[in-house]
């Protein structure tokens, strides 16, 4: 009965169990990605699915039910969900045979052993009461909230459910709890939740009620029984009315009914009874004696044709008021349920499936297509050499358009006793850099003062123009220019690191680099 | 299936290509971004997919860091040949000469990407100037005969100029530009990129335009699942009631506070956590960023007096006392002064199901009544003002891990301070349902696994609820209805 808790049967699933073992399994899933603090799948990091990969083949629902399964089928969660299933099945069948057992009793207990006369409104009404009732509030309340579908019964079993011991092995917590709020999420999201508990109270109801009648239909074959009409403080019409209404519908599907005649001969006997019982509480001791005597006597009264009567008109009430209405909207719920669960689909837009099925689509990436080549050897920028002349020169490299160049204090080229500078034109293109290589060539200065934006990121073909240009100067140093605005220089703050590692990389030291104007002016100006 | 689209990206050294590809595939563990130049030496490719349709290979390739010398080399070979050749011929030549292994080793890597591509994309940083070397950059590869959009990156920059670069993109020739922010991209500007790059791919773009949908079906889907896990925060803690026995001792209830306010704490993070990896950031990703957060935490502690007043969270009346000290002493009496009406009226409105739930409210109300004056326990629960403070500040974060580009590295601001959630709408309507389920908190109750089935449904419900309440108070994603192309 107990399946092995280790390794599942390899039966197929069911397309409801499937789906529901895959709702299990997303919302385990969905929890621990949170408990760590990572997606699904969590990029290139590592993610709770990591091990498996299936290749998506035959259709996204399919391979989220297949994954789903297998990971089920690992974990535990297949056999926490067939063990819920079974126990479920298990209280449900406690319940039908409770259901059975209660209507079977309640028939005999309203037709006792056949000593007294039995009041037939009183039994009918007695028998179908609770469920005509039952069915009625069922109905109004899903018509009103429209969703309240459990009902008593159903109330029970989940009560059951809860509440009733586990046989069978340990059972996994973790487990079992995803399995119950999958199934809760699953069946509340595809609308199955009201019918599938709608379908156990039917059920229920609808055994109690066949039990009641397969009771009622042994007790009038095997025993022997007089019926009468009871009233205390109706008319006697009244009641004959009811016994007509009452049998209108059962008389028209051709169940046999007492006609008026029988009607008044059972008021009759009613009244006979009454009578003497005024009688008999004259004499307290001789009560049961008399009552015995009445009884019989009625009984003895009624023709076979009339028992027939009244019999069927009670099988027939119970039949047309309790079993079939009850019958009629559990097949409905029945047929609903049907549908539902052939209907059920996956829906592969939950978070969780939608990161998945994008992860499996790309399981692989180029990656790295063309490997990064060897790093290259910088060349070194000229030695500081001895030039035959005190010439400086402040020339512009590549700079951003809202520098000024010349810069102010600059602007004007100076002549000092025994050298001077002259400002270049900003250096860009590969025509201004030919011709400014052309004229450094023919006069070589001796101080050569290369002005670079220090927002600009430094590049190989930039460092390696200023290599070549080092060898047309005596020394040769670098002026890194920031902008005025304070928002700009911590921008710029970054990238003057950088241009200091790119330039100690060709050779220009800290000591050759310079950041202020005064700082350049000065180097400009000075000579040794 | 078709091919995929080879798309080479390209531009000079530090432009933010990487960040691009990061921002675009959604990876912020893609390759390496630094503010230094030459990070990227390699050629990297990565897919951009359509539910299982590959659509793009994207190709990141390292800076073009000598363009000018580049150009001479190519023009001196052209020349030098003696016949006329076209671009991609010239381009031919150029790999296959010893320049292309030596000296342009790097360049060559992107030019023979290039060449192999359907298109490529030129990433421009807008805040620097145009110089020379672009312009030669952008007439290399001209000569791969492959449509060029150039993608203007760093636009937000107040140093930005848009203008000069789209001036000068368009005397290239260049006249489809595009203006995409990879640190913090537009919302609407990852559609508007694919649309133009479709632009000059003619019909094989058509692709492009179901990814940019499928993208914001995507976004729309993240954001989904985003307002349930705040929902799932939210109703944890609404609903979550501790119970501290002997309460009257000394210390006991501190104690019990402390420990209670604690595992708020704890689930808070747990949900920043998810939401980080829903949107794929790791802690250490939005470290520096625009949110108060370190290391992946809240910088203010969820229960300090502080974290109220800078969310504009104002105390009200009795809670204040509590809340400040971040907890409400609840004897759960207040909330249910139950009239006969009341259950008339819920009875006729809701039927037996908020019948039966009145009824358990006022059940338990008695019953923590009687059991608190008897056993002198009191029951713990999160405050009004608290609920406020997380569904704020975590709506906050989700906008901004929105609004996040992938490629994002340095501390940027894109997301207004959070004002605090309007606490008279239908969220804190929606909580107090949930106050009246301890067993629906994760958190306080040990949940019990068959609890009644159509608890559990019906907590379902209301998170969804819930959540798309907290989804309508967002700012509404791009509609996602295909644009046409001449738009």
């Amino acid at each position: 009965m107990i399946a092995p808790l280790t390794a599942p049967p390899e039966v197929p699933l069911s397309r409801f169990e499937a789906c529901w073992v895959a709702e299990a399994v997303r919302l385990r899933e969905l929890a621990e990605a949170a408990e760590l603090g990572i997606g699904i799948v969590g990029g290139s990091r590592s993610s709770v699915l990591a091990d498996v990969a299936l290749p998506i083949v035959g259709g996204e629902e399919a391979w989220l039910l297949r994954r789903a399964e297998t990971i089920a089928r690992d974990n535990g969660m297949l056999e926490a969900t067939l063990a819920w299933r079974r126990r479920a099945a298990v209280m449900m069948g406690l319940l039908c045979v409770l259901a059975v057992v209660s209507g079977f009793s309640a028939a005999l207990g309203f037709f006792g052993a056949g000593e007294r006369a039995v009041n037939v409104t009183w039994t009918l009404l007695g028998l179908i009461g609770m469920p005509v009732v039952a069915l009625l509030l069922w109905i109004v309340s899903s018509l009103l909230a429209g969703r309240v579908g459990a009902g008593v019964p159903g109330e029970l079993w989940m009560w059951l459910m809860s509440h009733a011991p586990r046989f069978g092995g340990k059972s996994n917590h973790a487990a079992e709890v995803a399995v119950v709020r999958a199934l809760a999420t699953m069946s509340s999201r595809s609308g199955l939740e009201r019918w599938w508990l709608g379908f156990i109270t039917h059920t229920l109801w609808l055994l109690m009620i066949a039990a009641c009648l397969v009771a009622m239909l042994l007790a009038l074959s095997l025993r022997s029984y007089s019926f009468v009409l009871e009233t205390t403080i109706l008319k006697p019409e009244d009641i004959a009315g009811l016994v007509q209404n009452i049998a209108a519908l059962p008389a028209s599907l051709g169940f046999v009914v007492p006609d008026a005649e029988m009607v008044t001969a059972a008021l009759a006997a009613t009244q006979n009874d009454a009578s003497s019982a005024v009688v008999a509480t004259d004499s307290a001791a001789s009560l049961s004696a008399d009552l015995t005597v009445d009884a019989s006597a009625s009984f003895a009264s009624q023709s076979e044709a009339e028992r027939r009567a009244w019999s069927s008109w009670l099988v027939g009430g119970l039949l047309v008021y309790a079993l079939l209405p009850r019958l009629l909207v559990w097949m409905f719920a029945a047929v609903r349920l049907w549908q539902l669960r052939a209907g059920l689909a996956l829906d592969i837009r939950l978070p969780g499936y939608t990161e998945l099925l994008r992860h499996s689509a790309s399981p692989e990436s180029p990656g790295v297509v063309d490997a990064a080549p060897a790093l290259p050897q910088p060349t070194q920028v000229a030695a500081i050499h001895r030039v035959r002349n005190h010439d400086a020169v402040l020339l512009g490299l590549e700079l951003g358009r809202d520098l000024l160049w010349p810069p102010a204090r600059l602007a004007t080229p100076r002549t000092v006793a025994g050298g001077g500078y002259a400002v270049t034109e900003v250096v860009e293109s590969r025509e201004q850099r030919r011709s400014t290589l052309a004229q450094l060539a023919s006069h070589a200065p001796a101080k050569l003062l290369l002005a670079c934006d220090v927002r600009l990121s430094p590049d190989r073909g930039t460092l390696g123009w200023i290599v070549e240009v080092s060898h047309y100067a005596g020394e040769l140093r670098v002026w890194l220019v920031s902008p005025d605005s304070a928002e700009d220089v911590t921008a710029a703050w970054n990238r003057e690191l950088t241009w200091r590692d790119s330039l100690a990389a060709i050779g220009l030291g800290p000591e050759r680099v310079m950041t202020t104007e005064s700082a350049a002016y000065a180097w400009l100006i000075q000579h040794d | 299936m078709t091919n995929p689209l080879r798309i080479a990206v390209v531009g000079h050294t530090n432009t933010g290509k990487t960040s691009l590809l990061r921002t675009l595939t959604r990876d912020a563990g893609f390759g390496e971004v630094s503010p230094r130049p030459s990070t990227t030496r390699h050629v990297e490719g990565a897919r951009l997919n359509l539910g299982r349709e590959l659509i793009v290979e994207l190709y990141d390739t390292p800076g073009m860091e000598d363009a000018i010398a580049l150009l001479e080399v190519l023009d001196a070979q052209a020349a030098g040949g003696g016949r006329r050749l076209d671009g991609p011929a010239r381009v031919a030549q150029f790999l296959q000469s010893p320049a292309a292994a030596g000296r342009f080793e790097q360049e060559a890597k992107v030019l023979r990407q290039t060449l192999q591509s359907d298109a490529a994309i030129y990433v421009i940083d807008a805040r620097d100037p145009v110089l020379a070397k672009y312009r030669d950059e952008l007439e290399i590869l001209a000569n791969c005969a492959v449509p060029i959009l150039p993608l203007l990156n760093f636009v937000r920059d107040p140093r930005a100029d848009e203008r000069a670069w789209r001036d000068a993109l368009a005397r290239l020739g260049l006249h489809v530009q595009v203006s995409f922010d990879t640190v913090a991209p537009a919302s609407e500007g990852e559609r508007i990129f694919y649309e133009k790059l479709a632009t000059l791919l003619d019909k094989r773009g058509e692709a492009l335009l179901r990814l940019a949908a499928g993208h914001e079906q995507e976004a729309r889907e993240r954001r989904l699942a985003a307002t349930q896990l705040v929902a799932e925060l939210l109703i944890d803690a609404a609903a979550c009631r501790a119970r501290v026995e002997r309460a009257e001792e000394q210390g006991v209830l501190a104690e019990a506070l402390a420990e209670f306010n604690r595992r708020m704490r704890d689930r808070e993070q747990a949900c920043v956590d998810a939401l980080l990896g829903l949107y794929r950031f790791n802690r250490d990703d939005v470290e520096a960023g625009s949110l108060p957060l370190i290391e992946g935490r809240w910088r203010d502690d969820l229960f300090a007096p502080g974290t109220l007043t800078a969310l504009g969270i104002s105390l009200s009346g009795g809670a204040a006392a509590g809340a400040a000290a971040g907890f409400g002493v609840d004897l759960m009496l207040g909330g249910t002064t139950l009239g006969a009406a009341a259950a008339i009226g819920a009875l006729l409105g809701g039927g037996l199901q908020t019948a039966r739930r009145f009824g358990r409210r006022l059940g338990g109300a008695l019953r923590q009544k009687i059991l608190g004056s008897v056993t002198g326990s009191r029951f713990l629960r999160v405050d009004d003002t608290i609920l406020q403070v997380l569904v704020t500040r975590q709506l906050f974060l989700l906008q901004a891990l929105e609004a996040r580009g992938h490629g994002a590295v340095a501390q940027i601001a894109v997301v207004p301070p959070p004002a605090p959630v309007n606490w008279k709408g239908d969220v804190p309507a929606i909580l107090r349902r949930a106050r009246e389920y301890p067993s629906w908190s994760a958190l306080c109750e040990t949940a019990k696994p068959f609890d009644a089935l159509s608890w559990d449904a019906e907590r379902q419900r209301t998170l969804e609820a819930l959540a798309q309440v907290l989804q309508d108070l967002l700012p509404p994603l791009p509609s996602g209805r295909g644009r046409n192309l001449k738009s």
